[in-house]
């Protein structure tokens, strides 16, 4: 972990608001990004992102810090999230006495971490080609339609369009393992 | 798939053509929702209250936070998580001090307010000492659910009283005792394991009141198991909550 995350999350088990707002301004979208590709409900998956961070808080003053922070809010946020689900759907009973163990890697939680790297790597993009990316992926709005929306000339979009692809790809080669060009 | 290709991939305006291929997942996930929601945007200060709540006592805070399970101690052993909220990872194991404790800050307090509460501070204290409170003083530590109850937990306190030792268990997130069955709190020591008390859970959560009459120097494990009614008197070995007894 590099020597500024040792410092926030040192800061941030000491309860500091800055370092409390910083926390919550880097890990709330990706945590809510796993919280929603696991739950499907917005008013679940706010209530995972306070559990998570909260939790952080909690153990922070346990976190190693030669490990690398993410990861760590990651586990927190899915374990989370799995708790939440099994709160929502579980039986009366203790585990021990369930015949059919609760099973709670449903296939919602199986790409859990990619939407986090993903969500973590869009992020990363500046504004401008973030709006774009947004506005071709989720709005499904073609490069004309962007330009329109935005008001910018068509070759602009282009241009944003192919720097945010490369910038994605970049930050998202490790998931999908890609070759060196 | 090369770094290029990836990026062509994720831009191509081609529909997904299933997720077998590498980098689709990625490309259906920049359509999902899911990874452009954004976050409550009072949710920094909602934190931030919770944490000030938390700072001063482990219940006052939602308690479906407390329902999650604890982060795992190092080896004991019994694998269950042992780490209390808020542990500080001093090596103690769940011997910890209540959570936040250490994390209480007077930064951003007024002067005035600062005064006004070191005031009060003193004169609670001060009452105390004069009444001869002595609540205080009771040890104090957390229980973690294991596998069998992962939402389960626990905060004790321990009381050396003249007719024995009295623990009491604020439990939250422990499911209800199945028809058939109940919790049975048990301290464990080289000397074997004494039963202090059993309970059901079916009022939901709230605080359980044990006598031990063994001394829990002796016996500094503290375990509640599920057992069968019915069933042969003794241990079955199915922990749902775990810790290790300050006395």
């Amino acid at each position: 972990m590099c020597p500024e995350d040792a410092d926030l999350v040192a800061r941030f088990a000491a309860g500091d608001d800055l370092a409390v707002k910083a926390m919550y301004e880097r890990f709330a979208r990706p945590v809510l990004t796993v919280a929603m590709s696991a739950l499907g409900r917005r008013d679940l998956a706010d209530e995972v992102v306070q559990m998570t961070m909260l939790k952080v808080w909690r153990s922070a003053g346990t976190f190693d810090p030669t490990r690398d922070l993410a990861p760590w809010v990651y586990s927190i946020a899915r374990r989370t999230a799995i708790d939440v689900h099994r709160r929502e759907t579980r039986a009366p009973v203790p585990k021990v006495f369930v015949e059919d163990d609760l099973t709670v890697d449903a296939p919602s939680f199986s790409r859990t971490w990619e939407a986090w790297e993903v969500r973590t790597a869009i992020e990363k993009l500046p504004t401008d080609e973030r709006d774009v990316v947004r506005l071709a992926h989720l709005a499904g709005l073609s490069h004309r339609e962007i330009a329109d929306r935005l008001g910018v000339p068509i070759g602009t979009v282009k241009s944003r369009s192919a720097r945010a692809h490369r910038r994605l790809a970049s930050l998202l080669g490790h998931v999908v393992r890609v070759t060196e060009p | 798939m090369n770094e290029d290709e990836f990026a062509e991939l994720l831009e191509s305006g081609a529909p997904p053509q299933g997720r077998s291929r590498p980098g689709e997942e990625v490309r259906a996930l920049l359509a999902d929702e899911s990874v452009w929601v954004e976050p409550d945007p009072a949710g920094a200060d909602t934190l931030l209250r919770a944490i000030r709540r938390a700072s001063v006592s482990p219940w006052e805070v939602a308690d479906d936070d407390l329902a999650a399970p604890l982060p795992p101690a190092s080896g004991n052993g019994h694998g269950p998580v042992l780490t209390p909220v808020g542990a500080t990872g001093s090596g103690r194991g769940a011997h910890a001090a209540r959570p936040g404790a250490r994390r209480r800050r007077p930064s951003r307090v007024p002067l005035l307010a600062a005064a006004a509460a070191l005031a009060l501070i003193v004169g609670v204290l001060a009452a105390l000492v004069v009444l001869g409170g002595d609540d205080h003083h009771a040890p104090e530590f957390a229980l973690g659910g294991t596998d069998l109850a992962p939402g389960a937990t626990a905060w004790a306190t321990v009381e050396h009283q003249s007719a024995g030792v009295s623990i009491k268990l604020d439990v939250r997130g422990l499911a209800p005792a199945a028809p058939g069955t109940y919790y049975e709190a048990w301290v464990e020591g080289r000397e074997g394991k004494v039963s202090i008390g059993t309970f059901h859970m079916r009022g939901g959560d709230g605080w359980i009141y044990l006598w031990s009459g063994v001394d829990p120097a002796e016996y500094p494990t503290l375990n509640v198991t599920i057992e069968r009614e019915g069933g042969a008197l003794g241990w079955s070995g199915q922990i749902v909550l775990h810790g290790q007894i300050v006395a």
